[in-house]
Order: C-alpha cells, then structure tokens, then sequence
C-alpha cells in the first residue's frame, strides 16, 4: 500500500459519518426508504475504505470469521421469521408495540426490525466477505 | 387450511446451512448434521403428502397477509410429491457424498451449499407466487454455482462460467416476462392470475408471455433446442453433485413448466400444446441421439437426462388426465433413476478413477452387487417391466394413443430402445470385458453401495406397485387440471 495523507484523512472523517448515516437508513427503513440491505451496504462501503486505506495490515485473511457473521444474520432472520408459528400464527406474521422512552417519547418497537437487522449483518458480511477475497494478495 | 408445515421444508434446509457454516472447518459434525436435517426434511415432506390427500390443498400466507396480496406457499398433491422426492433422492446423495468426497471438498461449504440448494428446489415447489418462484430459482442457482465449481479444476470453472452466463440471461427474460405479467394484469399471485390471466387472450399479450416463460423454463429445464448447456456443465463437478443435479435441477424447470402451462398458458392461448409436444419429441430424439455418440459413464447419463425430459413434456402437452399422471409420475421415476446411476457413476469412478468406457472393464467381476444396481436402474430409465419406468411410460403411451397422437408415441418408443441400447453399451464396456484397470479399494463403499441400492429399491417398488402411487399422481394431475377450483380455493382461504 502506497499511503497517501489525502485519502487517509479524508477517509479518518468520513467513515463515522458513513456508520451514523447507515444507523439513520437502518432505522427509517421502517416506514421509509432505507432499510437492513441498504444500510449493510453503506456500513460496507466504510470498511472498502478502510481497506483501501490501510490494507489488510498483518490480519491473513477475514473470509472465514465473516462468514460466521453471514451465518448469525440469516439466523437472527429465520428465528424473527420463525418465532410467530410458536405462538400458532404463520410464518413471518410481525407485531409491534410502543414503548415511552424518556427524551423521545413514544417509540415504536416492531419485530419486522430484527430481521432488518439480520438482513443488515447478512449483508455486511456477505459483501466484507467479498471485499477480502477481491482485495487479497495471494 | 392454514399451515405452518407449508414452509419447514424450506426452514429446516435453511437453519442446517446456518449451523454448517459454522461448522464447516469439521466433516464428522457437518455431515451428522446434514443427515439428520435431511431426514427431519423427508418426514415433514411425507406429512405433507399424506396432509394434501387428506385434507386437499394446504396454504400458508406468509405474515398472515391473504392471498392476492401477500405471498402464499400453495401446497398440491404435485408440490408434497416433488418435494417429497427431492428429500428422498437428496438424503441418498448426502450419504453417498459422506462417505465420497474430499476432505478438502467437504470443508469448502459442500454441506452449507447442499442445504442451500434444497431450500432453493423446496421453495420453487411450494410458492404460489410468480416472482417468489424466480427468487427460489436465485436461490438454488447461486448454490448449484458453487457446488458446480467445488474443487476449482480448471474444465470445472470454465463451464461453470458458461452454466452461470447462460442461466443469468434465462433469468434476465425470466425476470421481463415477469414484468409483463404484472403490466397486463397488476398481480403476480398464481391463484389470482388464473382469474385474470385469460383476459389477455384477445390483445395478443398471453402469446407473448407464454413463449417468455417457455423460452425461460425451457432454458432451465434444458428442451430442444436449448439443452446445449446441459451435457457439458453436468460433466465437470464430482459425479456426487453431477448426480444431485441431473436428478433434481432440470426437474424444477420442469416442474415450472408443469404449474404454469396448466393454471395460465393451456387455457389461454391455443398453439402452447402443439409446441410442447414438438418440442417433447424433438429432445427424447436429439438428446438420445446425442447420448449415442459419446465414450464416457458421465457424458451418456447426462444426454439421457436431456432425452428423458422430453417424456415429461410428452405427459404435460397431451394434457389429459392419465397423461398428465404419466408424466409426473416420470418426473418421480426419473429423479430416482436417474440419479441413482449417476451414483454408480461415481462408485465405478471411485474403485477404476475414471468414467471413460473405452478404458473401463470388468467392473462386474469387481463388484457384483454395482453391476446388478445398474442394470436395474439401467432397465428402469430403457423402461423395462417390472421397474418405475415401465408403468411410467406405459401411462404415458396409453394416453398419446387415447389421444391420437401417433407420432409422439412412435418417437417415444423408438427413444426407449436407443436408450436401452445406450445402457447395453455402458454395461457391456464398464461392466463386462476383462478388467481393464486395477481396482482400488477405497473406504465407504458399503454406504455408497446402500445409497444406490436404497433409490433402486424404491424404482422396483415403484414398478412392482405401482398402484401404491398411482392414486397420488391422479390426485395431483386432477388438481393441476381444474386451475378454476386450486384458484379459488387459495383465494379464499381465511387468514387467522
């Protein structure tokens, strides 16, 4: 890696952004456009830049423990999906309810969101996975 | 009927991939757990049968959203069959390949892909939905992509890239047919497009549809003329996944083909049964023609998978009761077949490590029990009494003569000959002769010897007893004829 001071700030200042505006798509996504998917690919994009930045440094690779995160997502997904037929509603039936939390007021708490969340770390890893086999060097 | 059944066989498939990524760096735990999934899988797939003959068509509306509107998994008499057959021919695999693969194979994400995979060909069968059923389709074609390139030979990756191209592009049209569907009548559900579907008739727009979908299924399920893919991609990955794949993967676009020829394309537009059975003729003739002229184990069964389908679609583009009977009672036959030979494909290339005839021999003296395996299966697929392919083609002859279709029947006999011609060949070079290469003994041959003879088993059974499944294919091809009353009985099903 040839280092270079320009990106290597630019990069310093814009991967918290990159991270607070994919909380912010995770959490519109409920009622607007945003969402799991698309917030794991701009939590994505931060860690391209990272790379770019730094290279792999000494790590040898991250495909395998990245996958283990595709795997905790599609769980997290199937057991949110799953967890409505223990209760005898079909499959993927959500509830949601409201909850008053202090300086927000009342907030909406739906189930919907944690399979969001596990389509958030599904793509993550999926695509960091991607993103080390691309980037590596054999 | 509401049932939460409806979906665990995607759901079980799904949560094994999840556990065996995790624990993909060890074989012994992977393989206990795939096994396992597998069988839970089979048993939930024969409860569902038995659910459907005894209570009719069972339904699941995902998020409790009713039919037109939100996605429903329909379950018929020929989604519990398919699904049912692919957790039989998929756990007999799954035990072959314990025992069969390479270290290196099995810890590079086999099982996790197997899984995968299932839960792709599982939900095609069950969804009631036309772009779920494209989705089910990503699904088993991105794992039948990884499980094609498994062990990175350098023939393997260059037809893979082929294989992925040209199901990219079918998938591509899949997807614009898909559009138009939506377009011309704003509902992708298939129990409210068999109400809404007809009223293109008039404007021209059901004939374009139906030659997309055609064009696309046909792609998949390798017709004539668009099979070419087929016999060059099945050759190259390890004869285990060969097998999974030439029983069960052509078999989901002919099962596509199957659902919506009967609920949208027969009904509305006339030529769709005349171009399906040229079509059925034209592939058991090229595709057994093909298989004629090659010097391989692998290449000959992957011609022949081409040939038999075009028994299936002899079935579908008769379109009558006993037709449609025959040929989804072939489908079953054939994946059981079909798959078990490629099996013993892979146990003579296990103990000979070569699939190449011409430097084959002997095989039977080696291994007595593998040659009468393949024989039988072998009988099965020419369509000899007393095996699953006998009553098979018998039902579907019987109907091309009810039926009047006399050409369709001639080719349909003559391909049974050339095919039995093509298994003589295979026995009498891989079997028979003196032993031409020294055998090696390889661990696991009596589990691979049980998987094969497991599948044959159930195609002499299937033969003998026909009768056992035939009330089933009625049911099913009575269901598949009467789209009015499958319609109506998933729209109307309450949610809780």
């Amino acid at each position: 890696m040839n280092d270079s001071l320009i990106l290597a700030t630019a990069v310093r200042i814009t991967r918290p952004v990159l991270f607070l505006f994919a909380v912010v798509l995770f959490l519109k996504g409920h009622n607007a456009p945003g969402g799991g998917f698309i917030a794991g690919l701009v939590t994505a994009v931060a860690v391209l830049l990272g790379l770019l930045v730094h290279g792999h440094g000494n790590r040898k690779t991250g495909r395998p423990t990245f996958l283990y995160v595709v795997a905790a997502g599609l769980g997290l997904a199937l057991l949110t999906a799953l967890a409505p037929t223990l209760l005898g509603w079909p499959f993927f039936t959500h509830s949601f309810g409201f909850i008053d939390l202090p300086l927000l007021g009342s907030v909406e708490l739906a189930s919907a969101a944690l399979f969001d969340l596990g389509v958030y770390v599904v793509v993550v890893g999926n695509v960091v996975t991607v993103l080390y086999a691309l980037t590596e060097r054999r | 009927m509401m049932n939460n059944l409806c979906v665990l066989p995607v759901v079980i498939p799904m949560a094994a991939g999840v556990l065996l990524i995790l624990t993909h760096a060890r074989p012994v735990v992977s393989r206990a757990i795939a096994i396992s999934a597998n069988i839970l899988s089979l048993g939930v797939a024969l409860a569902l049968v038995e659910t459907v003959r005894a209570d009719g068509i069972q339904l699941l509306a995902f998020g409790n959203w009713p039919a037109p509107f939100g996605i429903v998994f329909t379950v018929d008499m020929l989604s519990a069959l398919m699904v049912a057959v692919t957790m039989v021919v998929s756990t007999a695999t799954l035990l072959f390949a314990s025992v069969s693969l390479d270290d290196r194979l099995e810890k590079n994400f086999f099982y996790p892909l197997f899984q995968f995979l299932l839960m792709g060909v599982n939900g095609a069968f069950l969804t009631g939905d036309l772009f779920n059923l494209f989705v089910w389709f990503e699904v088993l074609l991105v794992s039948s992509y990884g499980l094609m390139a498994l062990g990175s030979q350098g023939y393997q990756l260059q037809e893979t890239f082929k294989y992925l191209v040209v199901n990219a592009l079918s998938s591509a049209l899949f997807l614009i047919g898909i559009a138009l569907v939506y377009g011309a009548t704003g509902t992708l559900n298939m129990a409210d497009l068999v109400f809404k579907f007809p009223a293109l008739a008039e404007s021209g727009m059901a004939g374009v549809i139906a030659v997309i979908f055609l064009v696309v299924f046909g792609i998949k399920g390798a017709l004539f003329p668009l099979y070419v893919w087929l016999p060059r991609a099945y050759y190259g990955p390890p004869t285990v996944i060969s097998g999974l794949f030439g029983g069960l993967l052509t078999k989901v676009g002919v099962y596509a083909l199957f659902r919506t020829v009967t609920l949208f394309f027969a009904p509305s537009s006339s030529f769709v049964l005349p171009l399906l059975s040229f079509v059925a003729g034209a592939t058991m003739l090229l595709g057994v023609l093909g298989a004629l002229s090659q010097w391989d184990f692998k290449r000959i069964l992957s011609y022949h998978i081409v040939s038999q389908i075009g028994y299936m679609i002899m079935g579908l583009a008769i379109y009558t009761p006993l037709a449609l009977a025959g040929g989804i009672f072939y489908i079953i036959h054939h994946i059981l077949v079909k798959t078990s030979l490629f099996l013993v494909a892979g146990a003579v290339e296990k103990r000979y490590g070569t699939t190449n005839l011409r430097a084959l021999g002997g095989a039977a003296d080696g291994s007595p029990l593998l040659a009468t395996l393949f024989m039988f299966a072998g009988l099965a697929l020419a369509g000899a009494p007393p095996l699953s392919g006998f009553v098979a083609k018998f039902m579907l002859l019987r109907s091309g003569l009810e039926a009047a279709n006399h050409v369709i029947v001639a080719i349909s006999i003559v391909v049974s000959f050339l095919t039995l011609y093509s298994m003589m060949k295979i026995y009498r070079y891989a079997f028979w002769r003196e032993e031409a290469e020294t055998a090696i003994v390889v661990p696991g041959e009596p589990v691979r010897t049980f998987a094969i003879a497991s599948l044959v088993t159930l195609s002499l059974v299937l033969g003998l007893g026909g009768a056992l499944l035939l009330p089933y294919v009625e049911i099913a091809a009575a269901q598949l004829l009467d789209p009015a009353a499958w319609g109506t009985a998933v729209l109307e099903a309450r949610v809780r």
